[in-house]
């Protein structure tokens, strides 16, 4: 540091410019901390897209077994619920969405998981199997472990194929990139699927769910779904997890082809006649 | 979708870099020349898009064009089978109840890349630098073959899409794929292999809408010889053609016909390791 810098440094002006660096420095730590928890910026691939490129499961099986707040029982392990909002962490059904619900507990035998079927969405986000992303300009690929479950996420398009004329067990996503975050938006489903083993359930041509996914640092995708059906809930409702990105460099997705390891035990499907 | 465009971002971004490159740009190609190849970032040929493989999927023998290295024409287009699954092959109408459609079986390696299409899309490939992924709708089949792993999987582990694992030759893609289960066939009318079957995969460029592929079939349980296929790769004329869902076992009933439960021919059931190959 030269003489002339430093008496400029001694006088009034320089020792009010040092003490606000100092200052400064000491808030660093502070600001950045609350940067990356709040304000992480995730890479961007080749077309300008947020990465979310990689391995990724939930951790927690137990929304797979009961996605409301529920003890253990028999093989399931106890759970806090992924329902968000409403507050009380129930799932707002109307009472024909009830009395569903409640048949479907009385048959567990239909649950479509116990058949192999697709799991639907957002059912298939929580399984406890990795799925792994993959991105192109028009398309982000949802590859899941269980039944070789490919989501295809089409960035191209906003609208649906015409309400009621499919049912697909998975639905049919759009998406596009709000900032930092995919939304989706997936509709024209099958009826006949279920959010978690216990029967609860939602499904059929009026549900519609809109899909956050939000990298919350470079190993956290924060997952939220929306939920609404006028016939099966009395209001939109919310859904939120975590997928954790697989870091073991030799992870990779393997297959578990259900009905093949099963197919004499499998029996008739229980399932209503599809128009 | 137009997986393999380029997005209108590295557009501007190669607007930015100079003069040339925009005359390189906006200069159209002389009529009849073959189209420029698109690459990925780290140069290797970018195979993204939808595909058609001109091979037969109801009987594989006749794009055969090398047996145990050898060129082959005609009636020689067959494949060195060993004696166990030349007989097995012979039988393939009075075992059809094992055909893999019916099970809603994933197609197996290679066939699922021609299977053939229920909607525009056909083969469809996604490609990364670490990664090509296949995705077929027939099945909803699907091949993830990663480009940095070097070894296969643990001979226990057998997939019906196999362990793919690839790598560069110049321009040309290698894919290697082991860990293969012994319950597909290589087409509809009943050409089988076992669970030793290892098939290497060259895709070649021509240009960027035409690849050469060519597939050679190594399996000492169901060959006596390696034998290898080719078939042009072409580009499909729709790239927003999409892959629709294909439920299969979805309130499937077939498979019920062919089980002792309700009285039909009975198919021994995989268990969860690796199903058996049939008995020498």
């Amino acid at each position: 540091m030269s003489a002339r810098r430093r008496r400029a440094d001694a006088s009034p002006r320089g020792r009010i410019r040092a003490t606000a660096l100092a200052l400064l420095v000491a808030a660093l730590p502070i600001l950045a901390a609350s940067a990356a928890a709040q304000d992480f910026t995730p890479p961007r691939n080749r077309f300008g897209q947020p990465d979310f490129e990689g391995i990724w499961q939930v951790l927690d099986p137990a929304p797979h077994f009961d996605i409301e707040a529920h003890g253990a029982s028999y093989g399931v392990p106890a759970g806090l619920g992924i329902v968000t909002d409403p507050a009380d962490g129930r799932i707002p059904y109307t009472a024909a969405g009830l009395a569903r619900r409640d048949a479907n507990r009385a048959n567990r035998a239909a649950d479509p998981i116990a058949r192999c079927y697709k799991p639907g969405v957002p059912h298939l986000m929580y399984l406890p199997f990795p799925l792994q992303i993959v991105q192109s300009e028009n398309v982000l690929t949802i590859m899941s472990e269980y039944m070789h479950n490919t989501r295809f996420v089409f960035l191209h398009r906003g609208d649906h194929f015409g309400e009621g004329e499919l049912d697909l067990w998975n639905g049919d996503s759009v998406g596009r990139f709000d900032g930092d975050s995919l939304v989706t938006h997936v509709f024209t489903f099958h009826p006949d699927t279920w959010l978690d083993r216990s029967g609860n359930h939602a499904g059929g041509p009026k549900l519609e769910v809109e899909e956050r996914f939000t990298l919350v640092d470079a190993d956290t995708i924060r997952y939220r779904a929306t939920l609404t059906d006028p016939e099966d809930f009395t209001r939109p409702w919310t859904i939120e997890t975590r997928l954790y990105r697989h870091k073991d460099p030799a992870k990779q997705i393997l297959e578990y082809e259900c009905h093949a390891y099963a197919e004499n035990a499998l029996g008739p499907p229980d399932l209503p006649e599809v128009p | 979708m137009r997986a393999g465009r380029t997005s209108s971002s590295t557009r501007r971004a190669g607007l930015l870099a100079g003069l040339p490159l925009l005359l390189l740009v906006l200069t159209p190609p002389p009529a009849g020349a073959q189209s420029v190849l698109e690459r990925l970032p780290n140069g290797r040929p970018d195979l993204s898009g939808n595909w058609a493989i001109a091979v037969s999927i109801s009987d594989i023998t006749g794009n055969i064009v090398r047996v145990d290295g050898e060129p082959v024409t005609g009636d020689a287009r067959a494949i060195p089978y060993t004696p166990v699954y030349a007989k097995l092959r012979a039988e393939a109408d009075s075992r059809m109840f094992e055909e893999p459609e019916l099970h809603c079986y994933m197609s197996g390696v290679p066939s699922h890349l021609w299977r053939q299409a229920y909607s525009g899309a056909g083969l469809v490939i996604q490609h990364t630098e670490d990664l090509v992924v296949f995705l077929h709708e027939f099945q909803g089949s699907r091949r993830i073959v990663s480009l940095t792993r070097r070894e296969h999987l643990p001979a226990d582990i057998r997939l019906f899409m196999g362990d793919g694992i690839g790598h560069w030759e110049g321009d040309t893609l290698v894919v290697e794929t082991a860990n293969n289960n012994a319950l597909t066939w290589l087409d509809t009318v009943g050409n089988r292999h076992s669970d030793r079957l290892v098939v290497t995969e060259r895709f070649t460029p021509v240009d960027n809408d035409r690849y050469e592929y060519e597939a050679t079939f190594v399996d000492p349980e169901a060959y006596t010889a390696p034998w290898t296929i080719a078939a042009p790769m072409t580009r499909g004329a729709d790239p927003d053609a999409e892959i629709l869902e294909f439920a299969c076992v979805e309130g499937n009933t077939d498979h019920l016909h062919y089980t002792e439960d309700v009285g039909g021919t009975s198919i021994a059931v995989p268990g969860p390791g690796a199903p058996a190959n049939p008995p020498d």
